[in-house]
């Protein structure tokens, strides 16, 4: 509730000296008059009733249960941190176990082999990772052109606008 | 109505019983109207935000605790408020032609008008300001109360609202009305 002349003023006197204090309460006062004396317009009876019965269908539809957007971000980080931590604990119990001698025995030879055979699985290897890298290459100079052009970025910004302003997504 | 009858209005709110949300319509509307109108400087706005409010009202009043359902009610509509803003701040920058039909909707039809004055004063003060005063007036809201639902120092809103006010009273003596 509202304080009072005097109370405002007793306020304000724990910032400043009283006659300043007075003069200030004074003036927030004359302001609160002036609006008093000009209430904002009424609303129809008409409207009135249009809000009422609004609010009655509102009722008449269960509230339903939103999760507002925080606990959803919530729920996602601790899923993906529970599926790192499994991930991270899944590569270092692994690479605790020791590598059987045998088994790096039998990969030497395609180091050894590699110089004198191209069908050799490291050759064939390489030619795969080149020929994915190319077509990664390729996308990134398409991507690279698009965002170029202005006229595909400022398309892309209006239509992202219109969304915005004609929705109420971002309100959470 | 005392606060014991208003607490056991909202009660019945809670419950879903839409004759209690008429009657805290018939206390409530015309203050949150006039809050709105205050601040946007126009019936249609005004009249959609309240409307806005108060279907929000029902999905929210389940989680009113209890403390003042004025301020309660008042900081739903200054978020409300902000959100309008924010929205039209979006579609001006998008639509110019749009903030020029805005701005002629708010233009005075009668220069000496004490009311189309006033609107335009308060459509010169910060908005920041403009909405403190204004929850000042229509929430009914103490200056500790206003400075704790703001989280800052109560001085800082004591200064902010004396400042506000006393341009507006500026700006109104210019417009030669007081």
């Amino acid at each position: 509730m509202k304080e009072n002349k005097n109370e405002l003023k007793a306020l304000i006197e724990q910032f400043m000296d009283s006659q300043e204090a007075a003069r200030m309460a004074e003036e927030i006062q004359e302001a609160q008059e002036m609006l008093a004396a000009m209430p904002a317009p009424r609303l129809s009876d008409q409207s009135l009733d249009a809000l009422k019965q609004r609010v009655s269908r509102r009722l008449a539809v269960p509230v339903r249960t939103v999760r507002p957007a925080a606990t959803i971000r919530f729920y996602l980080s601790a899923a993906a941190a529970l599926l790192l931590a499994t991930t991270g604990w899944v590569i270092f119990s692994n690479q605790k176990t020791a590598i059987p001698v045998e088994l790096i025995a039998s990969t030497a030879h395609i180091w050894e082999d590699s110089a004198a055979s191209d069908s050799n699985p490291v050759n064939t290897l390489m030619a795969k990772i080149e020929a994915v890298a190319g077509q990664v290459e390729s996308v990134q100079d398409k991507t690279l052109k698009w965002f170029e052009d202005d006229s595909n970025l400022s398309t892309e910004i209006e239509s992202l606008e219109v969304i915005a302003s004609s929705t109420d997504f971002w309100k959470g | 109505m005392n606060p014991e009858q208003l607490n056991n209005l909202i009660e019945k709110c809670k419950a879903g019983q839409s004759e209690a949300f008429n009657e805290l319509i018939d206390l409530y509307a015309n203050r949150c109207f006039g809050f709105f109108y205050r601040l946007s400087g126009s019936r249609d706005t005004a009249e959609d935000l309240n409307s806005e409010l108060f279907v929000k009202l029902v999905e929210k009043i389940g989680s009113w605790q209890g403390s003042s359902f004025d301020s309660w009610l008042f900081t739903i509509a200054g978020n409300l408020f902000k959100d309008h803003l924010r929205s039209q701040y979006r579609q001006r920058k998008m639509l110019a032609e749009k903030a020029k039909t805005v701005q002629v909707e708010t233009t005075p039809e009668k220069e000496n008008d004490m009311e189309i004055r006033l609107q335009q004063a308060l459509g010169r003060l910060e908005p920041d300001i403009a909405e403190l005063i204004m929850l000042r007036f229509y929430a009914d809201l103490s200056f500790k109360e206003l400075a704790e639902r703001r989280n800052e120092p109560i001085g800082t809103t004591l200064c902010k609202i004396h400042r506000g006010m006393k341009k507006l009273r500026e700006l109104m003596q210019v417009g030669g009305v007081l």
